[in-house]
């Protein structure tokens, strides 16, 4: 068999820099990869955790690095010293309820943007998205977004358009939607590298994938120039998965390439797992996906704010979300107390499976990587915005100080009521901080964030 | 009534006179909640035939097929059994409904999911034997080459796009079979990567619909093509057939009565399953009764046969009050329904038999109409007990139209008794009423939720709740008191909120755009009273609805400031 260069495969070469200039959506996606963003490697993951914690058993007493753990934090233990527990951040100002929105849509919708869960916003990204705009062109895939539970078929969305509740990665006013099925992000991940095809299989695919997209481009492109503003946005949306696939089919197109190629022999994980189970295949997805470096941005849902979920397995029986407005039954307080745990140890087995994986230069995945672990409430009942429970894990490659310490925002000094008071600092200041970690110099965030926190910058 | 409508606020000009004072209670909860600003006697509404309002400015965007638009639309354009779309990520809901163009977006993990089952799509009609149906149907001509493939084409397109394809399109499909054979050497690839190509394509994935001219925001009349198009994925939630799109190659369907006779022809097709399944099942919160899992330890009686049953039921009596031609009170008030063994045991009724569903008539028992279905009991209640909230509003919201602000923030933590000797729910939820901070809303949810209390989480019908006897007595917001689910059920029917919520409901789910704005409910208001409120038939109603000037027409987009 032989090939040809045709007009699509003399374009694909260009296609990097050509591609749709009449598309001003396309802004934020990585167009290039420059060495000095890929290198080192850098990587984050956003977990996000609903309904809030019984704070009392989150908050430690004492600050620094000598604290003493409450009950939801001892499953820290064996990452302790890589990870940063900070009280007192807020975002009250873009996360309360206003209008028909309620706390869960509010704090949701904002949880990675810090802008309030309005349609009307013109401009929402969020932070893993601005990530990924600067490093996502060093992976096949620029970013992962995963969930465990998908939202209900029918209901309502706490007063909101659903995408503020279901999901927290947005590019530009778009939701990223999540994927639930593991076989599906794993095929995600990998898709294109099939390592047991031969070169001639891999090129005629290419070539008919390559093809479709081509036309694909065309049509929208005419039909674009036939719609209105609003139409044309959805359809941007369009093209902004069609160029995202050509670059990744061009990315991958070699057989076996690196270590996508021997990543890729792993074993697919099945469709649906129950819920347990699935959290650490899961957990065990977003290793794979770091270590091969099919992306260096993952945002995981653990779970929505509406779940109804029975924890009877951790002897928490009864809807999560029912038990989060605790009323302050102790019965409650104490099967929260128990789920949280349970949650804490989730994120604190994929920081300990990340510290396990030798990153060269006697450092670890952990080491490189800034886990941003919290909730879209701080307490079931108030539905508060401020005091949030918020964990950091990994050392973003040195940018990061304060590892094994406590730090606190809040006005008391310590012992201090928990949950503290409002007017700590904003979650869009730690954002900027993140940021700047992996080389964005902007020192603003979302709406509120206008300054990194000094504490944590190495 | 035009006075009236004058020196009333924004919200309530969206209601009909009977119901009107509930918004200033609800927005916010804070006004009081006397009845005496009962006005009218339930009439028909704020609107007749004589001032019909003028239609509102809502437009109609374009949107991508959601996931069961497209796993039908490929049953019907391909005859495949392959559902691609059960694996793309759950569609974006706003309204109520997963098919608002302003809210379904498209990611990029959905554009490769797209493209791979397009891909996967095309592989297995291809793979098929050469004397499938669907196979021939689709290939008229079986030879990979450009001649037969134009005429292919041709028809799949014509098909797969909803509309006949210009003539550049088809070129330069051909154009593309040419490059992709030379480049892979295979003569099949041309074929493959061309019809793959059009299950790709915006025209395929996204309902597209043109402005004639995009400064004029004048309401214009849509094309026949794509009316076709508004109204299979309204009434089936898939393309259009061949006699949909024969009748609009022929301009047909810009006459009302050639409409009415499709909507008549439609509505008695069996793919007709899709109103009841995605309207009704969003509508009524019923399609999520999968993802409900009841305490075993509470609800030791249920079990999946049961859930079954439940779904069943409602589709089937939607179903049939459409086929039927009830009206749109029945919904409320139906005294029959549709059992299998299952259900009948659960329901206390007696067992049709036979293992199948049978319709079963409901006089004499507590049940009828919607309110009273084990689907509804149960999706509006969490794991381990009732939710007299969720219920009230479900009733306000679902029903009424009514917009409930969510809780406060920050109130402090409630102190509510658990389940000790001798309270029910109802004791306990009156504890929380007394916090000034959510009585304001809670007073108007609860004694709605509380007529329901007879039926407990998973919908089996009780006369007591921890040993003692409930007391099924609510109250309406506007003072209007009630014992028990069928006069709950009376009560909201006979109130002319409940038809223009009915058709507003519909109109969202089918347009594909909100009509929850001042201008929008009231024209709805309008529309439905003029085939008669509550008492329309279900059938008028639609047909109401798709002749509509909102379902005929579309307009440009209104400057932006």
């Amino acid at each position: 068999m032989s090939f040809h260069p045709s007009r699509r495969s003399l374009l694909s070469n260009a296609a990097v820099t050509v591609g749709l200039p009449f598309l001003a959506s396309l802004g934020h996606l990585p167009r290039r990869a420059r060495a000095a963003e890929c290198a080192p490697r850098k990587r984050f993951v956003a977990w996000y955790q609903p309904n809030g914690f019984v704070m009392p058993h989150w908050t430690p007493e004492q600050t620094g690095a000598g604290y003493i753990a409450p009950s939801l934090l001892e499953p820290l233990a064996p990452v302790r010293a890589k990870s940063i527990i900070l009280s007192g951040l807020e975002n009250e100002m873009v996360a309360q309820a206003k209008g028909m929105l309620g706390n869960h849509a509010g704090g949701t919708g904002c949880f990675l943007t810090q802008v309030r869960a309005d349609s009307n916003v013109p401009e929402r990204t969020s932070l893993d998205q601005k990530i990924a705009a600067r490093i996502g062109a060093c992976t096949s895939l620029p970013s992962l977004q995963l969930g465990m539970e998908p939202s209900i078929s029918a209901g309502s969305c706490d007063g909101a358009p659903c995408s503020f509740s279901r999901g927290i990665s947005w590019a530009n006013n778009t939701p990223l939607a999540n994927v639930y099925n593991p076989a599906v992000a794993f095929d995600r991940m990998f898709a294109g590298v099939d390592p047991r095809a031969n070169d001639a299989d891999i090129q005629r695919r290419r070539a008919l994938r390559s093809s479709v997209l081509d036309h694909a481009t065309r049509q929208a492109s005419a039909l674009s120039a036939r719609l209105a503003r609003l139409d044309r946005i959805k359809l941007d949306e369009y093209l902004t998965g069609v160029r995202e696939l050509e670059l990744r089919i061009q990315k991958t197109a070699s057989p076996g390439s690196g270590v996508a190629g021997q990543c890729a022999m792993s074993e697919r994980p099945p469709e649906k797992p129950q819920f347990r189970a699935g959290v650490d295949i899961m957990t065990d997805l977003m290793v794979l996906a770091l270590r091969c470096d099919a992306t260096r941005v993952i945002t995981f849902m653990i779970s929505s704010s509406f779940s109804g979920r029975d924890y009877t397995y951790l002897g928490a029986g009864g809807s999560y979300h029912n038990i989060s407005h605790h009323m302050g039954d102790p019965a409650n307080l104490e099967k929260l107390r128990k789920i949280g745990r349970w949650q804490v140890e989730k994120v604190a087995a994929l920081a300990a499976k990340l510290d396990a994986i030798d990153d060269g230069q006697g450092k670890t995945v952990l080491d490189n990587t800034c886990v941003f672990f919290s909730s879209e409430i701080a307490d079931g009942d108030r539905h508060n915005h401020w005091d949030l429970p918020v964990l950091l894990m990994g050392g973003l490659g040195g940018t990061l100080k304060g590892l094994g310490q406590h730090i606190s925002y809040t006005k008391y000094t310590f012992p201090r009521p928990l949950l503290g008071p409002q007017g700590g600092r904003s979650i869009g200041d730690l954002f900027v901080s993140i940021q700047n970690g992996f080389g964005i110099s902007d020192t603003r965030f979302g709406a509120n964030g206008t300054r990194p926190l000094a504490e944590i910058m190495a | 009534m035009q006075s009236e409508r004058a020196t009333t606020s924004r919200r309530n000009r969206s209601t009909a006179a009977g119901w009107s004072f509930l918004f200033c209670a609800l927005v916010g909860c804070s006004a009081g909640t006397s009845g005496s600003n009962r006005e009218g006697g339930g009439g028909q509404g704020g609107a007749t035939a004589a001032d019909a309002p003028s239609l509102d400015r809502g437009r109609v965007m374009l949107r991508r097929l959601n996931r069961t638009e497209y796993n039908n639309t490929v049953r019907d354009l391909l005859g495949t059994a392959l559902r691609p779309a059960d694996k793309f990520p759950g569609d974006d809901v706003d309204h109520g409904f997963d098919t608002i163009g302003a809210a379904v977006h498209t990611s990029p993990v959905h554009l490769e999911l797209m493209e791979s089952a397009a891909s996967a799509l095309v592989d297995e009609l291809l793979a098929r034997p050469a004397n499938d149906e669907q196979r021939a149907r689709i290939l008229l001509c079986d030879d990979p080459g450009n001649d037969c493939l134009a005429r292919v084409l041709e028809g799949f397109m014509r098909r797969a796009y909803r509309r006949p394809p210009v003539k550049a399109e088809v070129t330069d499909l051909l154009a593309l079979a040419d490059e992709v054979r030379t480049q892979t050497s295979q003569p099949d690839d041309g074929r493959r990567a061309a019809l793959t190509a059009v299950l790709v394509s915006p025209h395929f994935l996204f309902r597209v619909e043109h402005d004639a001219d995009l400064d004029d925001t004048e309401a214009r009349p849509i094309s026949n093509h794509e009316l076709a198009a508004r109204l299979s994925y309204f009434l089936w939630a898939t393309m259009p057939d061949d006699e949909l799109l024969e009748a609009a190659d022929d301009d047909r369907l810009s006459d009302t009565d050639e409409l009415r006779r499709q909507v008549e022809r439609m509505l008695s097709d069996g793919k007709a399953v899709a109103l009841a399944e995605n309207f009704a099942g969003q509508w009524l919160y019923t399609r999520s009764i999968e993802e409900f899992a009841p305490l075993s330890s509470v609800f030791p009686a249920f079990d999946e046969p049961l859930r079954a049953a439940m779904k069943e039921e409602t589709e089937r009596l939607f179903g049939a009050l459409v086929q039927d031609g009830a009206t749109v009170a029945d919904l409320l008030m139906a005294d029959f329904t549709f059992v299998n063994d299952r259900l009948a045991r659960h329901y206390g009724v007696p067992s049709p038999g036979g293992g199948d569903f049978a319709r079963v008539s409901l006089a004499g028992t507590p049940r009828g109409g919607l309110l009273t279905q084990g689907s509804f009991l149960l999706v509006t209640s969490p794991p381990d007990r009732t939710s007299p909230v969720k219920r009230g509003a479900w009733v306000l919201h679902q029903l009424m139209c009514s917009l409930l602000p969510p809780p406060p923030p920050d109130v402090e933590a409630l102190e509510v008794p658990t389940k000790g000797d001798g309270t029910t729910l109802r004791d306990r939820l009156a504890e929380h009423r007394s916090n000034p901070a959510c009585a304001g809303c809670h007073n108007l949810l609860d004694p709605i939720g509380f007529g329901l209390e007879n039926f407990d989480g998973i919908g089996t019908y009780r006369t007591q709740d921890n040993g003692v006897a409930i007391d099924a007595s609510g109250e309406m917001p506007d003072g209007q008191s009630f014992t028990g689910a069928r006069e709950l059920g009376q009560l909201v029917a006979g109130d002319a909120a409940f038809a223009g919520c009915v058709a507003q409901q519909l109109a969202t789910y089918g347009l594909g755009r909100p009509f929850d704005g001042e201008d929008g409910a009231e024209y709805l208001a309008g529309l439905v009273a003029r085939v008669g409120g509550a008492d329309s038939t279900l059938p008028a109603l639609l047909l109401a609805i798709v002749t509509s000037e909102a379902f005929r027409t579309r307009r440009a987009e209104i400057a932006q400031p």
